[in-house]
Parts: C-alpha cells; structure tokens; sequence
C-alpha cells in the first residue's frame, strides 16, 4: 500500500516530501556502498596508495602511477635502494617523476650490456621481493613467492626434508626465513650456509628487470650527504670546496681514486665504509695483498690452519670473488685496505656494475663524443655515464602494463589465498564448523520448538521464558563460564568445543515455535487421523512448511560460525583448530592495509553468495504458508 | 456400515464446566446423522470426541461393536473432512491422498489403483500432481474428500465442509456428498450451523444447543413438530414466531395485548392440550407461513397488528408485523397482495391446525392428548 493517494501526489507538498524521502535515502544508499567501494578498491592498493581515497585506484589508469608503483615494488618499498641505484634524491615514491619520454637505443644499449656481461650476482639485490611477510606490512610479492617454490619443490613439499637439508627449524612454509640482504654495508658478508647457497641459484635465474643493482656512485653521494662537514646540504659542500654541484647525487664518482678535492672523501670511503667486495687491486696492490698475508702468518700452514685451506705457497691465494662471503680472508682483506701502509690507495680500483657498464660502452663507441653525438648527450668522459635503470624501468611498464595491472589488482588477494591454503587447515575446519553448526542448528532447535509448541508441558511457560532469559547475556558474559565448562568437559580444541555451546539458541526455539504455532491445528489433526507417527508429523508438516524460516536459522548458525574468531580462539587455542577467521585475523596483524582489505573481501564472500542465493526464502520466512 | 453409540458422554475444557453434557446418542450403520446447531453449541466438539482427537471426561463410545472410547484416531477406522480442507500444502494432489495410505504402509499399485478410483469419482484426474495452492476452493474440498474416501472408513466426519465455499459451491458440493453417501452407503456424520444443509443431506438430524441435544428426528418432523423452541427457533427460515398465551379458563387462551381488544383461541383441542396443563401461561407457536394476512374484517376475528417490515424474495414475500412488543412474520407466496404500505394497520390470523404449543417454563412442547 502506498502512503499517499494517487490523488494526494498532485500536491506540491507532498511532491516535495516525495523528493526528500527519496533524497535521503539515496544518500543514506551512499553512504552504506561508499565504505563498500573503499574496501574493494583499498584491496588493491599498496603502501604508495593505500590513503588515497579514491573508488578506482589511479594505477588503473594512469601509466604514471602504475610507474611509481611498479618502482615501489620494485626497489622492496626501499627509498634508499632507489637512491642509491637512480642517483636520484628522492623522499618518497609518490614524488618520483617519471622520465617524458624514452631512448629505445640508448636502453638497448643497457640491455644488451646487461645480457651480454658477467655481472656477479653478488653485484645486485633482488627486487619484488620482501623477505618476510610480516616485515614493514607488506605483501607477498612475485619473487618471495617464486623463491618460496624454489625451496619447497627443492625439499618435496615436505618440511621434514627442509630440517633435514637445511639444518634449521621451518616454522611454515609461509614464514620461510630469510633476512634482506645489504650488500652495499661493509660489515654484511654472504653468509656460507646451504640456504644462501639456494638463495642464490634462485637469485641468478631471476629475470634482468627485476634486479636492483647497486650504484657505489649513488652510495658514495649518500655517504657525502651524511658527514657532518656538510650537514646533508650541497651548498655547505660547494662553498667549503669551492664548486657548483646541483645535488649531492650529481657528484662523480671513479673507479679510481680522483684528483683534487674528492680524493679524500673517495678514500676515506673505499677504505672504511665499501663492502670490500667492490674493491680490486691493481697487480702491484696484489702483491702487497700477498706481502700482507705472510707478514701476518710466516707459514702458508698457518694460513692453512686458520683460513682451512690447501694452499701451497702465499703465490697461489686468489681473493677474487670471495671477499663477499663470511670467510677468514674476507677480514684479513678488510683490515688489509684500511691501512695506507700496507695498502697504498692508488693500488685500489672499484669494480660494480657501473664500472663493467662503462667499460662496455668504451669498448663499444670507444670514444665519448661517438656516444654523445649519437644519443644528443654532453657527458664529459664515460665515467660520468650513469646507469639508464629509471628508463629501463618506465620502458617495462610501458611494454608490460596490462600484466602488471592484473599482478597489482590481484596480488593481495593472492597473498591472502596462500597465507590461507598453506597454512593449516583454517579453510578445513571452518568448512567443518559451519556445516555442524547449520545441521545441529537446524535439529536440535525445532525439535525443542516442536515440544514446545504441541504439547502442553505443565511448566511450558517458564520453560519458554528461560529460553528467552539466554538471549538477555550477550556472548561475552557467557564465554568464559562455556570456556572453563568445555574445559571441564575436556572439549577444548576439539569441534565439540565449537558447535556444542551454538547447539541450542534461545531466540531460534522462540522463532520457530511461533511458527509451528501459527501452523493450522487441522494439519497435525488430519495427519493424525492418516496414522501419521510423531515422527512423520514433525518431519513432513511442520519441519517442511517451515523451509523459509528453516532457512533463516542456518543462515543465522552459518553467519554464527564463519564470523566466530572471539569464541573460536579462545575454545581451540591450538593453531591445528584454527578457523579461517582466527588465521585471517593473525594475518591482518602482519601485513598491508591492501591485504588486509582483501582479507576482509575475500571473508565476505560467502555470506555474500549464500545470501544472494538464498535471498527469496530468507524473504519469504515472515510469510505463513497457511493454506486457506 | 459401522453404527455408532455414544453413551453419557461428557467433556469439560474446563473443570466442572462441561462443554457436552451427558449426551446419549444412536446412529445407525448407513445413516446420513447431521448435527446442526448454533455456533459454540459444541457440536464440533462431539464431532472431534467421535473422531478421538479430544478426550472424553466421562462415557463411552462405540463403533460398531468395537469400544474406541479410549483409542487413538487413526485406530477407530473414521477419517475427517475439515473446514479449512487441511491439505498439506507442500505435498500434491495425489500425496495428500496417498498419504494416509503410505502411513499404513500399504504397496505401491494398491494406492495408484484406490487414488484411481477415487480421483474418477471426484473429478480430480487432471489436477493429480498440482499442489493445493494451485487449486480453487471447492477443488480443494474434493481432494479433502478424496482424502478421506480412498481409506474406506467405516464412518466419514464432515465438520463443516461447506462453509468456506461460495453459495454456488455449496450447492454444488452438496449434491457431490449426497450422492456419495447413496454410493458408498457409508455412515456419515455431518456437523453444520447451516440448517438448509442439514434438511437437505440429513436422513438423520441431532439439534444440539449448548451440550445437549434438542431433538433427533427426520428432516420433516424437526420442521413440522420441534420439540421444543429452539428447535422450532433454529430449524427454518425464519424460525417459528412464538407468542405468549394467557391460560384464562380450562378452554380458552387468549394473547392480550393492552391496546388492542385480547385474541382469544379456544375450542376443543385447546381444552384437551389444558387438561394436563396447569401453568397460567403458555407458548405458542406458529410457522410464518401459516400466518395469514387479511384486510380489515375479512376473517372473522383477525388480530389486529402493524406492518413494520416487507421483505420480497421473488417467490415469497415476509411481512414482519408487530403487535405490541411481540413480532410476527408471515410467508406469503403469492404476489405482493395489497395489504398496505409500512406503518398501517394490517389483520392476521393463524391456520389453528398447524399450531404449536409449549411449555412456557420448560419451553417442551406441550402434546395435545
């Protein structure tokens, strides 16, 4: 029935009334989708964008966006990494300017230099991939997970193998341990176990884009930031050293030691602050690298002893390529640079993969106005090329959008779906959960409300009313009382725990005895003269002509237990019973708002299915079907 | 051909407030019974005691020769129509019928063959495998009945079928029940506040008022000689019209109405019927249509009373006529006869043969001897 008469809506006022009602609950239809829309398109947003409001993320759309989150992704949410490897001062990524346009040649150039050299894996960090999950809130990203694979198709799947291989405790798969590695830090040295070993046969078969390298020249202006002398502020530098640098980051650095102002910042930092994997010696260098080693050891058995080597003579001991890794000659070399005595600086020449880029380019255009006539450049001498990773980087987008897009909206998702199918049985035991808690739901009520609503008990009304009197505590009274009684039981951590407690609900015997109530008299009447038993009257009369409200029930027992965590973490504490909410919860408590957003649409979906499905019989439950 | 014997039977919802008050009553096998009275007389009551789904206070019942008094229902072999047909609604045609007959666990092709037979009787054929919802109300009522037949009971209970059918229907309905009874020759006991349904299907009908039976007798004699004034009241339409009657001597009664000159009947079955009544008043009652109306002195000593009311049926006419504070209506079927408009004085008198006279105490009828 309509409020107003077909009559009345001619009327202005009411016209206007019409409007408003329909004015506000548009408004109200708003502000109930807004938070909705929020929710799925935080799901898939990262740290970059995770505060921007905005329904449709902008990566979506915008390929300059989509850049700075590939660039985010890519240096591990790292600004210091980007730095350092763009020669670029940079606060944050959303300030990243994306170049206008690309050089194809002057990237495949860097492409080919890039597959056609020898570049030491230990020369560059591996990108999209954040070491623990938990760590600074992030996702799990693609080479986390394909390291991940590696591991566990190397060990079969198994974690036993994994103790055994490995030597080590593997708390999950998902928690697969592995600190970030700091290659540019003079005190990290590669660490000599089997897993690092694994870490870097992955890390070598990544593929070329998604390696960070390490730019010592971008270091080295970090360095320079850092002194004191200049307070982290470039005119500082150039009017104490009488120059006219833009930016810390545009200071050259060589592969040997400079001359003039430079020369002592270079050498202080390539003695005390380069990982001494970057540093090679000239021939005189090595030898006094030898000169060095017998001094210190006399005998070459000694060194033996110490270093456990087979060395013959000092002649025979070859640094190179070690000096990465945790080993005694490593510290014997470090202590060897230190000293101008024994080291003299002008023996120290820098290899990285900027100088192997410069010496490809030498040996390709031989001269720097050869390269500079060819690309419209002004670069005074191949030491100040730098590497075109930006370029490289925004080319990869540009090339590869439509795949990154899809990695970006999905991998939240991805992240939660694994953190739930590898982990334990959440998924298993929230299937259990539910389906008992809907079938005892679903007996257990209606036979009470049947009792209640055919036969006349003698104290029926106070039984109905102490029914009722359970629905006045909410839950969080109860459970404790229900937590120490299934203890007592010896319930805990077992389903019983979980589904015994929901059995019976108050409000649900009270709902259906109102409505076997309401249910002709003449039904079970006439059944009765069919020699219908008990049991085909409650089963054929008043259990089938009660569906819609039957319905709601198990609507209401599903909802119960799939959105249970309180109750069920506390029942079943041990991590086997855990339900898919508890693991979600654990989740959410060590990952990205994106992932937690698509931790929470994931959860809703079944609701949403079971009721977008069931959504006519749940309507029709306040429906009587009475036959008249 | 079961007959049915009920004997003292009483039955209290309440504590010592008995709803069937010591009621005897014999049906013999075959018969059509109807127990007619006005609502809350208790007559579904005593349908319901019959058919085991209330318990009896006091008393017995027999059908047959079998005692069921304290036997559940689907143990006495009666099956029920009721009012609100109670289908069930979820299960179709053909299961509503058969379901009775899966509970007594009988096969497959005997209940195909019974629902056969029964769906040809009724006309249900093509309405087999729709469910009740599906159908109209007196397509309901016949698979009810279709329900209750395809058991072959010994005694069939209707509490009132009909009342939720249309005018139409009922008359319709009526015929089909009819001549079911003819067929089956069952014994059927039929419960109605409708007196036209209980004079046209009753071979048999039981008048009951408040717990307790009036009158059980044939259809004819409960019109023509009720047995006391509910009876007469609740049997036709319009019921009897009853006037009180001055007793003045032992051969003369008269009505005496202030402003009128007293009507006086006298002569001599009035004084056989006073001379074992010996009370100063006395009911009288008449049917409307032994009433007959008169101008002015036409019939010699014609009461003299006010025309309030004409209601014309088509084949008859209803005159209400007041006299004093007493109403009278007369049936008239012939065509309005010019008595006068409302408001002006009319004459009537009775047809003295067809009177009627109670007890004004007990309300009894008073039998001339």
């Amino acid at each position: 029935m309509s409020i107003f008469l077909k009559s009345e809506r001619k009327n202005s006022k009411v016209i206007l009334l019409l409007i408003s009602i329909y004015a506000f609950l548009t408004l109200g239809a708003l502000t109930m989708i807004y938070p909705l829309l929020l929710m799925l398109s935080g799901s898939v947003k990262g740290k970059l964008d995770a505060y921007e409001f905005d329904v449709v993320p902008k990566f979506l759309l915008d390929d300059k966006t989509l850049f700075k989150r590939y660039v985010e992704h890519k240096y591990n949410e790292k600004i210091e990494e980007y730095q350092v490897a763009n020669k670029e001062f940079i606060r944050i990524f959303k300030a990243i300017v994306p170049p206008d346009q690309i050089d194809n040649a002057k990237i495949e150039d860097w492409i080919n230099f890039q597959k056609s050299s020898i570049i030491p894996a230990e020369f560059y960090h591996v990108g999209n991939m954040y070491y623990l999950p938990g760590e600074g809130n992030r996702v799990t990203t693609r080479n986390t997970r394909g390291f991940r694979n590696h591991i566990r198709d190397l060990c079969s799947n198994s974690p036993e193998n994994f103790r055994k291989y490995f030597d080590t405790q593997l708390p999950d798969w998902y928690f697969l341990d592995l600190s970030p590695e700091r290659l540019l830090d003079r005190n990290y040295k590669i660490p000599r176990t089997k897993f690092a070993d694994e870490f870097y046969k992955f890390k070598q078969k990544i593929p070329i884009h998604d390696r960070v390298y390490l730019s010592i020249g971008g270091d080295f202006s970090r360095y320079l930031k850092s002194l004191n002398d200049y307070n982290g502020n470039i005119s500082n530098f150039n009017s104490k050293n009488k120059t006219d640098y833009e930016s810390f980051f545009k200071i050259p650095f060589s592969s040997t030691i400079p001359s003039g102002i430079l020369a002592s910042h270079w050498e202080n930092y390539v003695r005390h602050e380069l990982n001494p994997q970057f540093i090679l010696l000239s021939a005189k260098g090595f030898q006094n690298f030898t000169i060095y080693l017998k001094e210190k050891f006399i005998e070459i058995d000694d060194l033996n002893l110490e270093w456990r080597t087979d060395y013959n003579s000092f002649e025979e001991i070859d640094f190179i390529g070690l000096t990465a890794y945790e080993s005694n000659i490593s510290i014997n070399f470090v202590n060897f640079i230190k000293s101008n005595n024994s080291c003299p600086i002008d023996e120290i020449i820098i290899k990285s993969t900027e100088t192997l880029w410069r010496d490809y380019l030498k040996s390709k255009y031989y001269n720097i106005n050869t390269y500079n006539e060819k690309y419209n450049l002004q670069y005074i001498s191949f030491a100040n090329v730098p590497m075109p990773v930006k370029d490289a980087d925004f080319k990869f987008v540009i090339e590869n959008k439509n795949q990154l897009r899809w990695e970006y909206l999905t991998h939240n998702y991805r992240m939660v779906i694994e953190y739930l199918t590898l982990f334990g049985d959440g998924l298993k035991n929230t299937i259990i959960y539910c389906f008992f808690s809907i079938m005892t739901a679903l007996i257990i009520n209606p036979l009470a409300a049947y009792a209640l609503s055919r036969y006349q008990l003698s104290n029926q009304y106070k039984i109905l009313l102490f029914f009722i009197a359970t629905m006045t505590f909410p839950p969080m009274v109860t459970m404790i009382p229900n937590y120490l009684l299934m203890k007592d039981i010896g319930f805990l951590n077992t389903f019983f725990a979980l589904i015994i407690p929901g059995m019976a609900n108050g409000y649900s015997i009270f709902l259906l005895k109102g409505f076997f109530d309401s249910l002709p008299k003449e039904l079970y009447e006439a059944a009765d003269i069919d020699a219908a038993s008990e049991y085909h009257k409650f089963w054929h009369i008043a259990m089938s002509l009660s569906k819609p409200i039957l319905a709601v029930i198990a609507l209401g027992a599903f909802n119960g237990a799939y959105s249970n965590f309180m109750f069920a973490v506390i029942l079943c504490p041990d991590e086997k019973m855990w339900t898919m909410m508890v693991w979600l919860v654990q989740m959410q408590a060590l990952s990205s708002r994106g992932a937690v957003m698509a931790s929470l649409v994931l959860s809703a979906l079944p609701t949403l299915i079971v009721f977008i499905f069931a959504q006519n019989i749940i309507l029709r439950g306040i429906v009587l079907p009475v036959e008249k | 051909m079961s007959s049915i014997k009920l004997k003292n039977i009483k039955k209290c919802y309440v504590k010592d407030t008995p709803v069937i008050k010591d009621l005897n009553l014999d049906i013999a096998g075959g018969e059509f019974a109807v127990i007619v009275g006005p609502s809350g007389c208790g007559k579904s009551t005593l349908l319901r005691l019959i058919a085991g789904l209330e318990e009896l206070t006091e008393g017995e019942i027999h059908i047959g020769d079998t005692r069921v008094t304290t036997m559940v229902p689907k143990d006495r072999n009666i099956s029920m129509v009721f009012q609100n047909y109670a289908l069930y609604p979820q299960m179709t045609v053909f299961d509503n019928m058969a379901f009775g007959l899966r509970m007594r666990k009988e096969s497959k092709t005997f209940i195909k063959e019974k629902i056969d037979w029964v769906s040809e009787k009724l006309g249900l054929k093509e309405y087999l495998f729709r469910k009740p919802k599906e159908l109209s109300g007196g397509q309901k009522q016949r698979v009810a009945l279709g329900r209750s037949i395809v058991r072959e009971p010994k005694v069939f209970l209707f509490d009132e079928p009909l009342s939720n059918l249309d005018a139409k229907l009922r008359i319709e309905m009526r015929s089909v029940i009819k001549s079911l009874h003819e067929e089956l020759g069952t014994t059927m006991i039929y419960v109605t506040h409708d007196q036209v349904e209980a004079m046209t299907l009753g071979t048999k009908i039981i008048a009951l008022n408040e717990g307790e039976i009036h009158q059980v007798d044939s259809p004819i004699n409960l019109y023509n000689n009720p047995a006391d004034t509910f009876v007469g009241k609740f049997i036709g339409n319009p019921g009897i019209n009853l006037m009180v009657f001055n007793v003045v001597s032992g051969s003369q009664i008269e009505l005496h109405d202030e402003q009128t000159r007293p009507f006086t009947i006298h002569g001599k079955h009035v004084k056989s019927l006073l001379k074992n009544y010996k009370k100063e008043k006395l009911i009288v009652g008449v049917r409307p249509e032994y009433v007959k109306l008169a101008k002015p002195n036409e019939i010699k000593g014609a009461i003299k009373g006010q025309l309030k009311l004409i209601e014309p049926l088509g084949n008859e006419t209803l005159y209400h006529i007041t006299l004093g504070d007493v109403q009278i209506i007369s049936r008239q079927y012939y065509d309005s006869i010019d008595i006068g408009s409302l408001g002006d004085e009319v004459y009537f008198s009775f047809e003295m043969e067809h009177l009627s006279f109670f007890d004004f105490e007990t309300k009894k009828k008073v039998f001339v001897t």
